[in-house]
């Protein structure tokens, strides 16, 4: 008979593992590298808790070591620095139909964050945390996350009016889109 | 980027992933970690036990010789039957004594720990370690300090963690390194943020012993020799080497 930590695991892949798998990606930019993190993490988790975990108790604990993960990884990660660039832009010269482009434009922006303001990034307006909870997360300071916040939006918005800019030009030039 | 609804309704309209995470793996890999533990409560129990029965089945090892006080009780006439089967016994052991010698080797060869589940510290190979050198990165999960002996390679299982092949402990060239510090200390506070990069370990080679069958998803990973706090020798295993 399966340990009831067994259970929990299983429980919580099935109602929640797409949802940390996406969480991963959106930090990670690579759904195979996320998957990994999501498994890496999941595996140190269960293999450190005790018995009397619920669902919930345990999601968040996994949270916390995938953004752990990514953090680290990014910290050290010179491959990472190297595949990234190309992943966006692979994933730029693919896109389809407006929708998908556009998704995957923005999937590419959140790239060319830091990765602390991508996490926090993410967490504020993806998984709709609060400034304090994102802080207990990623175990810094409120003021941080409020810091990380403020530049990642700028650096957003920045990117944003860079590609809007370049878009007009191509328009306007002879031969161009319009 | 208009505002930050606009900033969340992007973000939300991202897909999701295509596959799923393999449960199996997870639980293996959990129950893996958990593992050690468990072992260690079995063989203390188990040695605990052998001390206990011992006095009274092996003849030489109590002061108070209880062989001769069984056998005489149960009379002379059935003193001869035990010594009689003793005989092939003997033989029987020494022909084990080489099979348990050879599993006791690769027992202690394999048994060792995984680095995140034992110290709180994730290893990791920074470059290919296939030159005999590379940099090693040690990252905090929690709090730790210890002292390095000595870095070699042990072949692990991508997704399981399974030890596929792991160095001789008997080999000289580990032998040496025991408790030498050769690396020096290392500690850190945990969070996952503080980390320490040793560049340019030149590798411990030792003869290998296998640990389990091969698999395609094998690559090497750091097997660090380390000295904790309380000065115990340690080997703990951290994570396969990804190449690309």
């Amino acid at each position: 008979m399966a340990a009831r930590w067994e259970l929990v695991v299983a429980e919580l892949v099935a109602e929640r593992g797409d949802a940390l798998v996406r969480y991963a990606m959106l930090l990670s930019g690579d759904e195979e590298e996320a998957r990994d993190m999501v498994q890496d993490a999941l595996a140190a988790t269960f293999g450190r808790l005790r018995n009397g975990f619920e669902v919930e108790q345990a999601e968040a604990y996994v949270r916390r070591a995938i953004a752990n993960r990514f953090l680290d990884r990014a910290r050290r990660g010179q491959r990472w620095r190297r595949i990234a660039p190309l992943v966006g832009e692979r994933e730029r010269l693919d896109s389809g139909s407006t929708l998908t482009g556009e998704r995957l434009d923005m999937a590419a922006r959140l790239q060319r964050l830091t990765p602390r303001e991508r996490a926090c990034i993410v967490l504020r307006y993806d998984e709709d945390r609060t400034v304090e909870q994102i802080a207990t997360e990623l175990g810094i300071s409120a003021g941080a996350v409020k810091r990380y916040l403020s530049d990642a939006l700028r650096k957003l918005r920045g990117i944003l009016e860079r590609e809007q800019g370049r878009l007009q030009r191509e328009e306007r030039a002879p031969g161009g889109l319009a | 980027m208009s505002g930050e609804d606009e900033l969340r309704r992007r973000l939300q309209e991202l897909p999701g992933p295509a596959g799923r995470l393999d449960v199996d793996a997870v639980v293996e890999r959990a129950r893996k970690r958990r593992r050690p533990k468990v072992a260690a409560v079995t063989a203390a129990a188990t040695g605990a036990g052998v001390l206990i029965v011992a006095p009274f089945v092996v003849p030489g090892l109590s002061p108070m010789s209880p062989s001769s006080t069984v056998m005489s009780e149960q009379g002379a006439g059935q003193e001869a039957a035990p010594e009689q089967e003793q005989a092939p016994a003997a033989g029987q052991d020494s022909g084990g004594d080489a099979g348990a010698a050879g599993a006791a080797q690769a027992a202690e060869a394999c048994a060792i720990e995984d680095a995140e589940a034992a110290i709180g510290v994730d290893i990791a190979f920074e470059d290919d370690p296939g030159d005999g050198t590379a940099d090693v990165a040690f990252t905090f999960l929690e709090d730790a300090s210890f002292q390095v002996d000595g870095i070699g390679v042990a072949l692990v299982e991508r997704g399981t963690g399974r030890i596929i092949e792991a160095p001789d402990p008997a080999d000289t060239a580990v032998d040496r390194l025991l408790g030498s510090g050769r690396h020096g200390s290392i500690e850190g506070e945990g969070g996952g943020t503080d980390g320490t990069v040793m560049l340019g370990v030149p590798l411990v080679l030792a003869a290998p012993v296998g640990c389990s069958g091969g698999s395609d998803h094998a690559a090497p990973a750091p097997l660090v020799w380390l000295t904790d706090a309380s000065g115990a020798q340690r080997v703990v295993v951290g994570d396969p080497y990804r190449i690309g």
